[in-house]
């Protein structure tokens, strides 16, 4: 199967399966990339070093979008993961390889996936597992090759709540590595699995079910009459910057992203070869064989939102932008305590689809997950049953450093 | 054609702080790459962590120029190919610098200071042989992190004069405030400019004396360049040795694309930090002259000239507790320095010990040399520092003992006998000449004081 890059010869103990642009001590990791081919860190990230201290062992380094460049899993340099409900559809990325071999996998399994724009939820509700992408900040980011620093967040991903709740209280630790880690106290977050949802405010932002397609609306719709029979009040609400989020995700990410694949260049690790012509020629070089077609894709264009003349009308009115969606979530979280909406618009495409989308229906796709990723909030992706056989997922999102609320409804939803 | 030249300077100033500015990997000196981790080789997925200390040494240096220091400011990354560049991007400060607007007086004059950013400093590159024949480049990443800070000032400075005693100044200056020691790297951009036309820019300049030669360069060839009819163009050029050549044409700005740098958070400082920080401020070099003036009672002069330079200060209030400060004074601002001037080296490059220069000062004080003599025992002294009294005495500059300066004045009282009988006889003018005889006969080895009394006494023997 191709949902792992690097398959590892494991011990006893609870077998974890790891997105490959986590740092892993003596293990390969490519980032999804043909760049990073055959570069073996020699430092765990934290998250790595909190996990085997769990009792947990690396069974592999899972297949990604190339530096989590997709929403499909179909920008990757070592295989394409197919999503084990249907063999001719995609995984969903870019954690798809995680969330791939967490949903084949007969026996219990957890996973670290990682999220910039929806990478964690988008996978997890095409492959019908549960996936949570914690506060930017919650999980120290030390050791995950960066993406867009300011939006990256690993976050844990397995089939139930119950375990997902569990990772995440290993993980969710201040990290004196990570300057953007936030201190706070850590605690056991399966204690919210089990509790009553009885009286808590839930709110469902219409422009997010009006995106959906017909079928997946009505699967969030029955949704929220199961939670309503558990006691949640379900509310309609209004986040009007939806639509704005997109391009100011895309312009913040992307101008990061091309700084941070700065470093690749065949000198200090991964691809090389004899060096030949001036500095500058060996690096475009290695550059143009090593990177993918989104990744140059992406490089021009973070690039390009960066350069004096454009940067005032790009980068710096995307973190405009991205204020104002911080506002609208807020607004929000004055009236409810948690959002709900579809994760995806969709179910998850066929590969023969998929071809025939253009990049900028590509980014399109990240429509309900672009607000909160910008926004920088934990949210939940839990399965809400089938449509065409294929799983649906259901979006749960609370406020900076309330997983609890998204764990206890998730939870009880599942139930 | 009367043109004036305006110059300013970007002072890149290493720290010395024990750690590196964003990992805890230590400053010291190493054998090639053996102070690195992920974070100073940018290995993928590290992150760097901002070292407070440089952050405190940087508002030092802000405070002691004047500068306006934000309650935020921020890193940013600035975006370039080098291979010295492990991340390929720099760590630096450029939309909200940690200072700006402050002055540093020099000379009667204002030069005013536009920015202090904080910054890491790239890896060095090293040849085997000369850059040009050289086959392959070595890269020591144990540069890579060390703390930087980038001072810029306006281009106020009108001569390379007044850039050198602004140089000495502010070395001076972060010497006193421990931020920077002679170990540590000190480099300057200067930017050069003739009446209305383009600036020109000369990198990477490593030492005050090179500056100077530089800009005196430059300003000569700008000068030629008009003076045959021909453009100014704005470019960048290097140093090389004593004078300067073109490195690139600049049409625009270099674009370096620079973001806020995600992975850091702002420099918060609070009000109360700095007050605590201001408060511990050591004295500076401007106060000390000014203790120095009331303490000591030299003059304003002596005093600034001895502050120009930490070591020299501490020199100096090192020698004061064995000898009357004003004559110390005199000795140190006027022919030690005058020495130090002519051999185009500073107090801190040479070796001499207070020790020694208590013994050189002690001779004069004793009459045990002349001053004439003195000066030249100086000049052989700071060349090689060595006990005063054994080099004076192998280099025959020491005064004659009595005994053998009674019997040369005998000698010279009997050869002019004419002059000797016209003294007696009220002349007093003949005396002056009798005394310049016996100086010149001891070859400047005596004292005039001393000389003077025994002719008087001697004379009535003849």
């Amino acid at each position: 199967m191709t949902y792992l890059i690097t398959k590892v010869k494991t011990k006893k103990g609870i077998p974890i399966v790891v997105k490959d642009n986590i740092c892993t001590k003596g293990i390969q990791t490519t980032a999804g990339s043909k760049i990073l081919e055959g570069f073996v860190p020699t430092y765990d990230a934290t998250v790595i070093k909190q996990v085997k201290k769990a009792g947990c062992v690396i069974v592999g380094k899972s297949t990604m979008d190339e530096f989590g460049f997709g929403t499909f899993s179909t920008n990757c340099a070592y295989g394409v993961p197919k999503n084990p409900h249907d063999l001719t559809r995609s995984c969903g990325g870019s954690s798809g390889g995680v969330a791939g071999y967490i949903s084949a996998s007969k026996t219990r399994i957890l996973g670290l996936g990682q999220s910039t724009g929806g990478s964690i939820s988008c996978p997890a509700s095409f492959c019908g597992i549960v996936g949570l992408t914690p506060t930017y900040g919650l999980v120290s980011r030390y050791g995950l090759i960066d993406y867009a620093s300011s939006l990256d967040r690993i976050g844990p991903m397995a089939k139930t709540v119950k375990e997902v709740a569990w990772l995440l209280s290993k993980i969710a630790k201040y990290d004196s590595k990570d300057s953007t880690s936030i201190k706070t106290k850590p605690q056991d977050y399966t204690k919210f699995c089990g509790k009553s949802i009885n009286g808590l405010k839930i709110g469902v932002p219409v422009e997010y079910l009006n995106k959906a397609t017909k079928p997946v609306r009505d699967k969030i719709l029955e949704a929220i009459k199961k939670l309503e029979k558990k006691g949640a009040k379900v509310s309609k609400i209004s986040l009007k910057y939806t639509d704005a989020a997109i391009p100011a995700y895309y312009i913040i990410a992307l101008s990061e992203a091309s700084t941070n694949l700065a470093k690749f260049c065949g000198m200090r690790q991964g691809l090389q070869e004899e060096f030949k012509g001036n500095f500058n020629e060996y690096f475009s070089r290695i550059r143009s064989q090593g990177f993918g077609r989104e990744a140059k894709r992406r490089i021009l264009l973070g690039t390009f939102a960066r350069m004096a003349g454009f940067k005032e009308e790009y980068y710096i009115k995307a973190l405009k932008v991205k204020t104002l969606v911080v506002k609208d979530f807020q607004e929000a979280f004055k009236k409810v305590d948690v959002i709900m909406a579809p994760t995806m618009p969709t179910i998850a495409p066929k590969f023969s689809e998929i071809e025939k989308l253009k990049p900028i229906d590509c980014y399109k796709a990240d429509a309900l997950t672009a607000p909160v990723s910008l926004a920088e909030l934990p949210h939940l992706s839990v399965p809400a049953g089938f449509v065409n056989k294929m799983p649906v997922g259901l979006h749960l999102i609370s406020n900076y450093f309330e997983e609890g609320k998204i764990i206890q409804v998730g939870d009880a939803f599942e139930r | 054609m009367h043109l004036n030249a305006k110059i300013g300077l970007e002072i890149h100033v290493q720290l010395n702080t024990k750690s590196k500015l964003f990992c805890t990997c230590s400053t010291n000196l190493a054998k090639p790459n053996s102070h690195v981790c992920e974070v100073c080789l940018g290995m993928p997925g590290s992150k760097p962590v901002l070292n407070k200390k440089a952050v405190d040494f940087s508002v030092m240096l802000a405070l002691a120029l004047n500068c306006k220091v934000p309650k935020i400011s921020r890193f940013d990354r600035k975006t370039y190919f080098y291979p010295d560049l492990p991340k390929n991007y720099q760590i630096t400060q450029y939309n909200f610098p940690i200072a700006q607007k402050g002055y540093l007086q020099i000379l009667n004059k204002k030069i005013q200071i536009r920015r202090i950013q904080i910054e890491e400093d790239p890896g060095a590159i090293t040849y085997p042989y000369h850059i040009d024949v050289s086959k392959y480049s070595l890269i020591d990443y144990n540069r890579s992190g060390f703390p930087l800070c980038e001072v810029v000032t306006e281009p106020d400075f009108s001569s390379s004069k007044e850039v050198k005693k602004f140089l000495k100044m502010f070395i001076s200056m972060i010497k006193h405030l421990g931020i920077y020691s002679s170990n540590n790297s000190f480099r300057v951009d200067t930017n050069v400019s003739i009446g209305r036309n383009p600036r020109v820019e000369i990198k990477n300049i490593g030492s005050i004396k090179d500056v100077v030669s530089a800009i005196e360069y430059e300003i000569y060839r700008q000068k030629f360049v008009l003076e045959s009819g021909k453009k100014i163009t704005q470019q960048t050029r290097r140093f090389a040795g004593s004078t300067t050549e073109a490195m690139r044409e600049k049409e625009t700005e270099e674009e370096y694309g620079h973001i806020i740098d995600p992975d850091l958070p702002p420099i918060v400082l609070t009000a109360l930090h700095i007050n605590q920080i201001k408060k511990k401020l050591p004295e500076l070099p401007y106060q000390r002259a000014k203790r120095m003036f009331n303490q000591y009672k030299i003059n304003k002069h002596q005093a600034l000239a001895i502050v120009s330079e930490k070591e020299l200060a501490d020199f100096y209030e090192k020698v004061v507790k064995h000898i009357e400060p004003k004559f110390a004074a005199g000795w140190i601002s006027t022919q030690l320095l005058k020495v130090l001037n002519y051999n185009n080296i500073y107090f801190s490059e040479i070796n001499l010990t207070s020790q020694q220069f208590i013994s050189f000062l002690k001779l004069i004080q004793a009459k045990e040399i002349s001053d004439r003599a003195a000066d030249l025992l100086l000049r052989e002294l700071v060349l090689k520092p060595q006990n005063p009294k054994k080099l004076a005495e192998k280099l025959n500059l020491l005064n004659l003992t009595e005994d053998e300066l009674s019997k040369l004045i005998n000698i010279v009282l009997k050869k002019n006998k004419d002059s000797v009988d016209q003294y007696k006889k009220g002349k007093t003018k003949v005396l002056a000449f009798l005394i310049g005889q016996v100086i010149r006969e001891s070859k400047g080895r005596a004292d005039a004081k001393i000389v003077k009394e025994l002719i008087m006494k001697k004379s009535f023997l003849y």
